[in-house]
């Protein structure tokens, strides 16, 4: 969600210190508090960035008294009311239980929640070198790297195929914003490389040469121009431009874990052949 | 057998009949169940029907190279209904064939375009959308080939497909913000409760999958899942949970945070109680 409102990088940082001091009563079963994203990494886009990329690593002892866990939640939910009155785009930040053996997140999130240039630690521990994933071998966001392919083709489409499209304008724009928020992000990862949103642009364009890294920063670029500035005909012209670009990206990701020698191993972590799966007949 | 029938095996490899390369007629139906957040079509009317004008242009249309199209459904995702649509490896773009299909179709029919060196693809599943974890299974053994080749076969499965409950239980961390605390603090209370029914039946059927049942539905992945998982723990939260969802349901507007903040709690117990299982 865009505002477009006045403000700069400085409420930013005024409201993540409010929600610091709005959690600072749980301090007995809040392990950490971990900051993430553009505020982080001072790229921040006043009145486009979203508040607030935190994770709040909860004590498992949260979990064993539902009086403790109803004290929480109530501190959780004020610190988002407190954050979306602040006009600035705003999403909820996330929770989980620190568990004995740490907290397990998404792929995607992972090297963003523990590098230290691309984090930092709010409150309580730092208990980042105790973040994993379960998807180390990549195969989840392989996944919906390759499903965001096919989606994106879907999607076009049914834009394209539109019977008022220059009523569209803002829907074709608001698709493409989607698309350049998270495909290249996504190619980096299935690439086996971490790159920030930030930055997706660029590494994806040193680990596929072939990819037209100057288009990309063009639909970068118009994440923040509304739909009616742009003249008739140009959102759909854009849009076939992403919906190639989306087919060149998939088949330069293959490309490149071939390159990298990850090819065969892949193809191993398939089977064609009949697996055993069971049909349970329950209706 | 002919792909439309159902099987009764307790357990099935692969496509359910023929080997690639044969054809199959187009017509009988899909059986599909309406995902709680689509107005997608189920299986009446029939999908090939409904699919007909895209086969049609199939048809007439050999530059496009279709070699395959096969049709599924994917209950737990939105659309429910999918076809799948194998192009050769020498085609060109897509792009014609899905404007062809006509927006009718798109907007209710995931309609997939792949080359069929492509289709490796499908066999990761999308950490985005754990709904269809079982995607690959649903094409190879209850898909319906409306037009072409039976390449069913040819779709690929996760040889080991472990960690797929670990996965999902990473990708709560999705839930928690934007369902839980994103309708909490707005108190769109029964929204958040329909979100995170939806959740709890997707964790189900996911468990479900990492113990190889693939064919589940949101109707009964319930009764499915304690008659798996013989736990009872889970056992009752699943009850209180249906309980208390229909209580929230009827709350009156600003009535309900008792009941929401204690089906968040039970969400949470639900997790941890998942957790043991996840290998």
């Amino acid at each position: 969600m865009e505002t477009g409102c006045m403000t700069d990088f400085s409420d930013y940082n005024r409201y993540v210190d409010r929600f610091v001091k709005t959690m600072s009563p749980l301090e007995d079963v809040v392990c950490s508090i971990i900051l993430f994203g553009s505020v982080v990494h001072g790229t921040v886009r006043p009145g486009y960035s979203d508040l607030l990329d935190a994770m709040v690593l909860l004590d498992p002892a949260v979990l064993r008294s539902e009086q403790i866990f109803y004290r929480v939640l109530d501190f959780m939910v004020e610190a988002c009311k407190d954050l979306s009155a602040s006009g600035l785009p705003f999403h909820p930040f996330g929770y989980s239980i620190l568990e004995k053996s740490g907290y397990t997140c998404p792929a995607n999130l992972l090297l963003g929640l523990t590098l230290p240039q691309l984090s930092k630690v709010l409150g309580g521990a730092d208990v980042r070198s105790r973040v994993q994933t379960n998807d180390s071998n990549l195969h989840f966001v392989r996944g919906w790297f390759y499903a965001s392919r096919r989606m994106t083709q879907r999607r076009a489409a049914l834009l394209l195929a539109s019977a008022d499209r220059q009523n569209d304008a803002n829907r074709i724009i608001r698709a493409i914003c989607k698309w350049i928020k998270t495909v290249p992000q996504l190619a980096c990862l299935a690439c086996n490389k971490f790159a920030d949103r930030s930055e997706a642009i660029s590494t994806i364009a040193e680990l596929c040469p072939e990819i037209d890294a100057a288009q990309l920063r063009i639909f970068f670029e118009i994440r923040e121009q509304p739909g009616e500035t742009f003249s008739p005909g140009e959102p759909l012209r854009l849009l076939q431009k992403v919906r190639e670009m989306n087919e060149s990206l998939a088949a330069a990701v293959t490309d490149r874990m071939k390159r990298a020698g990850e090819w065969d191993q892949l193809q191993d972590m398939v089977a064609y052949e009949p697996v055993t799966v069971a049909c349970s007949t329950m209706r | 057998m002919s792909p439309l029938q159902r099987s009764d095996h307790s357990q099935i490899g692969g496509a359910v009949a023929e080997r690639p390369g044969t054809h199959a007629p187009v017509g009988a139906t899909i059986p599909a169940k309406p995902s709680p957040f689509s107005d997608a079509p189920s299986s009446d009317p029939d999908l090939s029907t409904f699919l007909a004008p895209l086969i049609r242009h199939i048809e007439m249309n050999p530059e496009r190279e279709v070699q395959s199209v096969v049709a599924f459904c994917l209950p737990f995702c939105d659309p429910v209904n999918a076809a799948l649509v194998v192009l050769s490896d020498t085609a060109s773009d897509p792009m014609p064939l899905l404007l062809a299909a006509g927006s009718e179709i798109l907007a209710k029919v995931d309609v997939m375009c792949l080359r069929k060196s492509e289709l490796y693809q499908l066999a990761f599943p999308n950490s985005h959308d754990p709904g269809s974890f079982a995607m690959p299974y649903w094409i190879r053994n209850q898909g319906q080939v409306l037009w072409g080749l039976d390449l069913r076969s040819a779709v690929p499965t996760l040889r080991h497909p472990l960690r797929l409950l670990a996965n999902h239980l990473d990708a709560t961390y999705f839930s928690r913000n934007l369902l839980v605390l994103n309708h909490l603090h707005t108190e769109r209370y029964a929204v958040m409760e329909a979100r995170v029914r939806h959740e709890r039946t997707l964790l189900m059927s996911t468990a479900l999958l990492e113990r190889g049942i693939w064919r589940v539905y949101p109707d009964s992945v319930a009764a499915q899942f304690c008659e798996v998982y013989d736990d009872a723990f889970l056992r009752d939260n699943i009850a209180e949970a249906e309980v208390l969802a229909r209580h929230i349901r009827t709350a009156a507007a600003g009535e309900g945070k008792a009941m929401a903040y204690r089906y968040v709690w039970l969400f949470e117990q639900f997790l941890e109680g998942l957790l043991k299982y996840s290998t």
